[in-house]
């Protein structure tokens, strides 16, 4: 499969702390990868550099083709850890924004799984509750039909149900021709659901390959090979 | 894209200033039926209550001239703050349009709710002094006034401009400059605040600078060189503005 993302020795700085650290990676279509490592590994920097929020200090990134930019944009859904609506929209109109920008944009889908929900599209933003938001957002998101998608954190701090209902949309949403890199920590919850792993240490890559492959290399399950790889890191 | 960004930052002006607007003529409009009534009564109310009302109503419509242009200015900056530095940035900065169509975009907005905001003031003006006598006169020769300097004082006219459109554009991307370091610098708004003062009081040294150098030019040339100096300083501002959403990106 041709590789849909490329980084080639990519560092970021932040002042004289290296959050990544010269990361040379390739991500192929058509995977569902997690993006593993404990907090302030360099995770939401390597999303943030994927989706165009930070701009490498060092190296190349690019994105089926395109260096990182408008082009690459485009084809990039990304979904932060935390909401970004403006207050003064409703959610209707947020569909609008979406399609306005979005050519891959399929509202009809994001439509019905709004419908799923009982999620009122006239309902301003202002009055959804936090775990509301976080739906409407994961929705908008996974409504496109974008080469990557790009999660960060998007289990963290949800209630069981609600990480069902994450995990189940991501899963039958998402284009099967695309990629989604999933940044987590909370591996027990996704593990089944992961083609491959990356896992970050202090801004290196510490560990990639697909999770049935290092399953069977380290004769252990993912969780416990995050465990070896990050002990001491705690 | 352009154009899709536009759409959108008008939708915003649209909510956050119709109330404005709606209020706006409201006043000025009971404002004309109070005005009216003190005309007709040469100048005498028949209660202290409805004097009162008539001063309150006065006031209010004077403040809102003044506070009208503020608000555009304010409300823009932090919309520009809001939506590009805050928690929204994450949706606006992933969009897939460059940072400078972006800037432009919030430009473009900003100075569109001024010169709105500046018709409805000159409609408020106009809906007042309608129906009062001799108005219609006052109106002609200031119609015809303003007639006669275009045609005859085109170049008084296109200075002024030039030197207003660039002492806007200045002023700003100053506010969206210091929204800017506000954020670079991890939303110190003392920092902020010095760094702001600092650059005004150098802009205004460099003015007076630049009008006492000029003492002895006419005035059209002291409008073009003022023009040319905010000019370069809003060119300036715009490459910090667009280097920090580029390179420094630091969402709250």
């Amino acid at each position: 499969m041709p590789d849909l993302v490329y980084l080639n020795n990519v560092s970021k700085l932040y002042g004289s702390k290296v959050a990544l650290n010269g990361v040379n990676l390739t991500i192929p279509s058509g995977k569902v990868i997690g993006l593993l490592g404990p907090n302030g590994s360099g995770k939401t920097t390597l999303i943030k550099l994927l989706c165009g929020l930070l701009t490498p200090t060092q190296g190349n990134i690019s994105i089926c083709g395109y260096p990182v930019g408008p082009m690459s944009k485009a084809v990039v859904a990304y979904l932060p850890d935390r909401t970004y609506f403006p207050e003064w929209m409703k959610v209707r109109e947020m569909l609008d924004y979406f399609c306005d920008f979005y050519k891959d944009f399929r509202r009809p889908l994001a439509e019905m799984m709004l419908a799923n929900l009982r999620i009122d599209p006239n309902a301003p933003m202002k009055t959804l509750s936090k775990g509301t938001k976080e739906k409407v957002q994961l929705i908008l998101v996974m409504s496109r039909y974008a080469a990557l998608y790009l999660l960060d954190e998007p289990i963290a701090g949800v209630d069981p149900v609600a990480r069902d209902f994450i995990l189940d949309t991501i899963i039958r949403a998402h284009n099967p021709e695309s990629s989604v890199i999933i940044s987590t920590h909370l591996i027990t919850d996704i593990e089944q659901a992961l083609d491959s792993v990356i896992m970050i240490k202090y801004g290196n890559i510490a560990l990639c390959g697909d999770t049935d492959g290092l399953r069977k290399a380290w004769n252990m399950n993912i969780v416990d090979i995050f465990k070896e790889v990050f002990k001491g890191c705690f | 894209m352009l154009l899709t960004l536009l759409k959108h930052e008008y939708k915003y002006i649209i909510k956050s200033f119709s109330v404005v607007y709606a209020l706006f003529f409201g006043i000025t409009i009971v404002f004309k039926i109070m005005l009216h009534m003190f005309i007709a009564k040469d100048g005498e109310f028949s209660s202290t209550f409805t004097a009162t009302l008539f001063w309150i109503f006065a006031i209010s419509w004077y403040v809102f001239l003044f506070v009208i242009g503020l608000m555009t200015i304010t409300n823009n900056s932090r919309r520009f703050k809001k939506s590009m530095f805050g928690p929204e940035g994450y949706l606006t900065n992933t969009l897939p349009v460059s940072t400078s169509t972006n800037i432009i975009a919030k430009i473009i907005a900003g100075a569109t709710n001024y010169v709105v905001s500046y018709f409805a003031v000159a409609l408020s003006c106009n809906i007042l002094i309608i129906g009062i006598d001799g108005s219609g006169k006052a109106m002609k020769a200031i119609s015809e006034g303003i007639g006669e300097l275009f045609t005859e004082h085109f170049d008084y006219v296109f200075a002024f401009f030039f030197c207003s459109f660039f002492t806007y554009l200045a002023f700003l991307l100053f506010c969206y400059m210091l929204g800017a370091l506000s954020s670079m610098i991890g939303g110190s708004k003392v920092k902020s605040f010095f760094i702001g003062l600092g650059l005004i009081i150098a802009n205004i040294f460099v003015f007076s600078a630049i009008v006492t150098a000029l003492d002895d030019t006419s005035a059209l040339g002291i409008m073009f060189a003022i023009g040319f100096y905010y000019m370069i300083i809003a060119a300036v501002e715009f490459l910090i503005v667009h280097n920090i959403v580029k390179n420094h990106l630091n969402l709250q």
